[in-house]
């Protein structure tokens, strides 16, 4: 396997997919529909073998390296690799990317177009996670961006009834310019790192190159001004208070599955972006801004909880709870300016907590957007007693609720336990606030639960039905993946682990 | 000491057992419900075995703690374990849960087959669910039990907590159930934050999680009294204040009676409400060397130990006397942990686990009897169910603490090992016990049976004083974020509705008359073994020879002499209050009830209104959590999207207006020119005046 370009595989093959999708005509719908499942799956079918061999043998260090000279002028590579920090990432990639597809057969119109976008968008997520060269991943990163406002605009839906409206073309809009603005950040930060690194190097090279890069020591006030870039356009991406208000726009008016991709995979970007470009390349700007990051966090997770609780459509809920968590990955990193032992510790729990946030937000929006397209209402004041007509989805709905509120067991708890354990030394007070953080999440989540699925069974329900086999699938994997790894978190830090460490010691 | 390897295997098994029975029954047995309970039953048998082995070969020698500990999360250079620990109070502990769980469970199916007939919309599936909660609760109970440190306690005390959740609210249907599973989750979980900071709090100073460390650590005991561990050992507490219903979060422990009774014996009696207490026995050499965190706990237990008994005293429902005694029997042994009687702390709990179990179950058997919580719709039960109030008198003489019966020995030791204010108050609260545990008794079971048309209007009901009525879910308030669909309109639109759609009030429509009758012996079995173990267990804890003393050692624990006067005292105050009850309930309870109630006037009102706590934690809670929600919510739509939105609008003006200047007309654009032109010489040559003067250095008339 080590021979075979598998990388380049992996991340193109869905953009393979769009191209035949297009190619077919438009009343095949069948063959559309198993076209877009059958390469959006294929990453996930790379991604476990290569996920497998990674945790027999972990070690620091990229695998599956593919280098090739694109652009000579400006040294821009082609250059694909995977280390212990992206393997997750790429694994938790390949899941959303499959749930998601499978979830994208409930859409009923246009299918041609849409399948052929969102695998345009999964080749750029993929992309982002795969490449090692900084040039390839703002194009990986535009990539999956662009599709995305068309998705939204197109196949979105309006919210209405409780609190402010929202319409989808104006939430693709502000979608779009959030992702351009994060980006365009990123962009600067790159260019700068690109030209500055280039004085400081030995042959006075440019260099894209991730790997290239960190072997250049760069003056510290330089990367006090890049980490600061990229902490901010990377923290948009992620959800950072108060740039936040493109998710719960965004997400509420996406299609399902473009939800799952947002949630579990595009909001991931950010945090592996901090880790990947901020502590990496400029590990002696963490101290100088972290303590100021964390207390960021801690507003992230209260604030994001506080509006969740307010909220009666469970789209723009769930998207809260997602500012909420992201909250917990920013605390974890800001772990990293403690002693080495409680640095690790947050570092795992924030790669942990991406991870699992990305798992349990695609669940809780896979059952969201399911429930809603059987009963055509996100208010959770209109369902009500659905666990008596839908009980796979309310056991579902419920182990999903669990997970993101940190049930032991699953992935949340080891994550957001990892992140208290790294951050508490340094920061019990920012902690504790934090750590008050998750009676709010359990209170809407419970909430919803009970608002939603417990109770007497809404007369305006009483015909609905419970998800389709083949519709249970999706959801099994995405609960079985959070309880696996959740019950055994080795299954993650062991692969995570030597790589973090290298990480640590830089920092 | 290190377990060996065959004793990891035996001793894993024991909660591996419940594990593996609740992942067959979600997997495969879930559509048939009797296989569902045979294999949940065959597995807390299994269980049972291994913990009576595991006990008996602890029975003679020293009691040596021996763990294992696994890695759960290992990072290289730092890990989280997860372990198992034995020691005499964990075995003695297991065999307990395990013997309980397996008559509760036995109970249960007969008790839920009934209880699913009431429902039109269960079936089968229903078993199923049930007793795969049970087996994930046996599971999570047994791991809670053999924790080898904090991390893994906190693990499994979450596990406890959730399978709590999934009991209470078992009948989902009901608006009264999820409310009360809602509000026994979110409570716990609220004292859980604070347990969750003592632990870090603690384990980060110590550089360790694990129990043993920890208590060894006690010896520095300079740095046990003063400053940041008692504060630690504090808020630990907190977690047990939550879990075993100390005051002030005694609140969710008489709602979560909405879940069926089995699991109101087994999880909010038996075990999981003791986590608490056990919790403070695994750490007793912290409590008892930190004197602030010991004082803390002696007198939050004594507090709950009295209010908690004079709410029992004024209850109708025969389920929430008894939820308010547990509370109140939590308190005492909580009260004896923190003044330093380690003893007589465990053994009550123990004592209490069984006869609290046959209190429960044997409400149980009295409310499927007479489809009926409400002990003014009973009475004269004696003569319909011979079976179930002989095993009930048991536990009642038990509770009230009269010799023999286990719960006097208990009680006895507490009150011995206790001193000064905190004694006052548990002879006050057992006086108060003796007192309701006769009313109850009286009302129940003595007498005329009455049935719900002869019940007494004026007493019967769950309705307290008007004088404020229950709190509603805060977030219905402030947000008015009601369901569109409830149950009150199901009542006025019922006609032609789908049973599903009535929540509750499908139940009615099933039950009709009802004459009461003795229950299957698949109830009453398990409740005249418990009985027995009512009667008799006192016996390994008496004062002048007690066992349990020597099998359950503590060598924190101060020595205590055997006082006999304290004994005659505490039998006499247990006479008294059964004495004062027959005053009132032994002829006539219906006009007793009337008479107490005259005479307790305002403060029976106070009573029923549970001291006001419940609407103080609704108004802290809206005024608080909800009240930051509706704050965090405006500011969010206004201010911060507004100034998002403000940007995105300004954007789009300026875009507006400088397409004016794309007008096609020559002029203007020769005046921009011209003007552009100017603006960048006079600019440039505030700047820069060398270049305007000097604009080509190397021509003639340039600079050299």
């Amino acid at each position: 396997m080590s021979d075979w370009p598998v990388l380049s595989l992996m991340v193109w093959a869905p953009l393979l997919g769009a191209i035949l999708i297009l190619a077919s005509p438009a009343s095949w719908v069948k063959g559309i529909q198993r076209l877009g499942v059958l390469f959006a799956s294929l990453p996930l079918l790379l991604a476990l073998p290569m996920y497998a061999s990674f945790w027999q043998a972990p070690a620091t260090g990229y695998r599956w390296v593919e280098d090739v000279l694109w652009f000579a002028p400006l040294s821009i590579h082609y250059k694909l690799g995977v280390d212990g920090l992206s393997m997750p990432m790429l694994l938790l990639s390949g899941i959303v990317c499959c749930t998601a597809a499978f979830i994208s057969l409930q859409i009923d119109f246009r299918r041609r177009e849409y399948f052929a976008l969102t695998l345009t968008a999964m080749t750029g997520v993929l992309g982002v996670f795969a490449t090692t060269d900084l040039f390839f991943m703002i194009l990986f990163y535009e990539l999956a961006s662009i599709p995305m406002f068309f998705l939204v605009g197109i196949w979105g839906s309006d919210k209405s009834g409780d609190g402010k409206p929202i319409h989808r073309r104006q939430a693709a809009m502000k979608l779009l310019v959030y992702l351009q603005l994060g980006g365009g950040l990123v962009l600067i930060g790159i260019l700068g790192l690109y030209f500055l690194s280039s004085q400081f190097s030995p042959n006075q090279a440019f260099s894209f190159d991730l790997e290239v890069l960190r072997q250049i020591p760069l003056p510290v006030e330089a990367q006090k001004i890049l980490f600061l870039i990229f902490f901010i356009g990377f923290g948009i991406e992620a959800g950072l208070v108060p740039f936040h208000t493109w998710l719960p726009e965004g997400h509420s008016s996406a299609p399902t599955a473009l939800s799952m991709l947002l949630a579990g995979v595009l909001l991931k970007m950010g945090g592996y972006g901090i880790v990947r470009l901020g502590f990496d390349l400029c590990p002696e700007a963490v101290a100088e801004w972290m303590p100021f990051f964390a207390a960021i966090a801690v507003v992230n997770v209260l604030y994001g909880g506080l509006c969740a609780l307010r909220q009666t459509d469970i789209k723009v809920m769930i998207a809260y709870s997602s500012v909420s968590h992201m909250g917990m990955v920013f605390l974890g990193l800001a772990a990293m300016t403690g002693e080495s032992r409680s640095a690790l510790f947050g570092l795992t729990g924030a790669v942990f907590q991406m991870f699992s946030h990305g798992i349990i937000t695609a669940l809780l929006f896979a059952l969201a957007g399911t429930v809603y397209h059987i009963t055509h209402s996100r208010n959770l004041r209109q369902w009500g007693g659905l666990a008596a007509r839908m009980p796979f989805l309310a056991t579902l709905f419920a182990v999903g609720a669990m997970g993101s509120l940190g049930l032991p067991g699953m992935t949340g708890f080891a994550a957001e336990l990892m992140v208290f354990l790294g951050s508490w030394p340094a920061r019990p007070g920012l902690t504790a606030l934090a750590i008050c953080g998750l009676v709010i999440t359990t209170t809407y989540l419970i909430r919803s639960l009970g608002y939603g699925f417990f109770g007497p069974l809404n007369p305006r329900l009483v015909g609905v039905r419970d998800a389709l086999w083949w519709e249970r699938l999706p959801f099994l994997l995405l609960a079985l993946t959070t309880l696996a790894f959740g019950f055994y978190p080795v299954l993650l830090t062991a692969v995570t682990s030597p790589t973090l460490q290298e990480l640590v010691n830089r920092v | 000491m290190e377990l060996t390897g065959q004793q990891v295997t035996e001793v894993g098994l024991i909660p591996l057992f419940p594990l593996l029975a609740f992942v067959l029954i979600t997997l495969v047995t879930l559509r048939w419900g009797r296989l569902s309970a045979a294999l949940s039953i065959l597995a807390i048998f299994s269980s049972l075995v291994l913990s009576t082995r595991l006990f008996l070969s602890r029975l003679h020698g020293p009691d040596q703690v021996a763990q294992a500990d696994f890695s759960w999360i290992d990072l290289g250079w730092a890990s989280v374990e997860m372990g198992l620990l034995v020691d005499n109070l964990s075995a003695t502990m297991l065999i307990m849960v395990c013997f309980i769980a397996l008559l509760i469970q036995i109970y249960s199916f007969s008790y839920m087959e009934t209880e699913i007939h009431h429902f039109p919309t269960q079936g089968s599936a229903s078993l199923s669910r049930f007793y795969a909660y049970m087996s994930l609760f046996a599971f999570s109970m047994l791991g809670l039990i053999l924790s080898t440190n904090l991390l893994q306690i906190y693990v499994f005390w979450e596990l406890v907590g959730v399978c709590s959740f999934l009991l209470v609210g078992f009948w989902y249907f009901k608006t009264s159930a999820t409310q009360a599973s809602k509000k026994a989750f979110v409570v716990t979980k609220f004292a859980d934050l604070f347990f969750l900071m003592g632990i870090l709090m603690l384990g980060t100073k110590l550089d360790t999680f694990n129990f043993v460390a920890i208590n060894s650590s006690v010896s520095l005991s300079a740095v046990w009294q003063q400053g940041y561990l008692p504060l630690a050992a504090v808020l630990i507490f907190c977690g047990a204040i939550g879990k075993s219903a100390q005051f002030p979060l005694q609140i969710w422990l008489p709602d979560a009676m909405e879940g069926p009774t089995p699991v109101s014996a087994l999880i909010h009696a038996a075990t999981m409400v003791a986590a608490g207490v056990y919790l403070v026995a695994r750490m007793f050499p912290v409590f008892d060397v930190a004197i602030l965190a010991g004082g803390t706990v002696a007198a939050i237990g004594a507090l709950t130990a009295l209010l908690a008994a004079t709410l029992a005293c004024v209850q109708n429902d025969v389920k929430r006397v008894l939820a308010y005694s547990t509370i109140s029997q939590l308190g005492f042994m909580m009260a004896a942990l923190g003044s330093g009687a380690y003893t007589a702390g465990t053994f009550h709990l123990i004592t209490h686990a069984f006869f609290k179990a046959l209190l429960f179950l044997g409400s149980g058997a009295v409310i499927v009897a007479c489809h009926n919580q409400d002990m003014w719709t009973m009475g004269g039960l004696r003569k319909k169910l011979p079976m179930t109030s002989l095993a009930f008198a048991a536990g009642c003489l038990a509770l009230a603490g009269i010799p023999p019966f286990a719960g006097f020995w208990s009680k006895d030791e507490i009150l011995a090992g206790t001193h000064g204010p905190v004694l006052l108050v548990l002879v006050v609260a057992a006086f108060l016990t003796a007192f309701y545990v006769t009313r109850m008794f009286c009302i129940t079971f003595l007498g005329e049976f009455r049935g719900p048309e002869h019940a007494p209007a004026d007493l019967a009901g769950e309705v307290p004083p008007a004088n404020l009525t229950p709190p509603v879910d805060p977030s219905w308030e402030v947000f008015t974020f009601k369901p569109d669909w409830t149950e009150e309109r199901a009542v006025v639109a019922g006609e032609g509705l789908p049973p599903a759609c009535l929540g509750a009030h499908m139940e009615l429509q099933a039950a009709g008359h009802h004459e009461p009758h003795e229950v299957s012996p698949i109830m009453y079995v398990p409740l005249l073994i418990l009985s027995l173990f009512a009667t008799f267990l006192g016996f390994a804890g008496m004062p002048w020879d007690n066992q349990f003393h020597h099998l359950i050692n503590n060598p924190h624990e101060p020595e205590h002499v055997f006082q006999a006067a304290m004994m005659i005292f505490s039998v006499l105050v247990a006479l008294a209050g059964v004495a004062a009850a027959w005053s009132y309930f032994g002829r006539d309870p219906v006009a007793g009830e009337r008479r107490l109630r005259a005479q307790l006037g305002r403060i029976w009102v106070l009573w029923q209104q549970k001291y006001y706590m419940d609407h103080l934690w609704a108004w802290l809670l809206s005024g608080t959590m909800y009240l930051g929600a509706r704050v965090a919510a405006w500011v969010d739509d206004n201010i911060v999207d507004l100034a998002v939105n403000t940007v995105g609008q300004l954007t789009v003006w300026a875009g507006n207006e400088l397409r004016k200047e794309q007008s096609g007309r020559i002029q203007q654009y020769l005046l921009l020119i011209v003007l552009a032109t100017l603006v960048l010489i006079v600019g440039l040559g505030l700047v820069e005046p060398e270049f305007v003067l000097h604009p080509f250095p190397g021509l003639p008339g340039g600079k050299p």
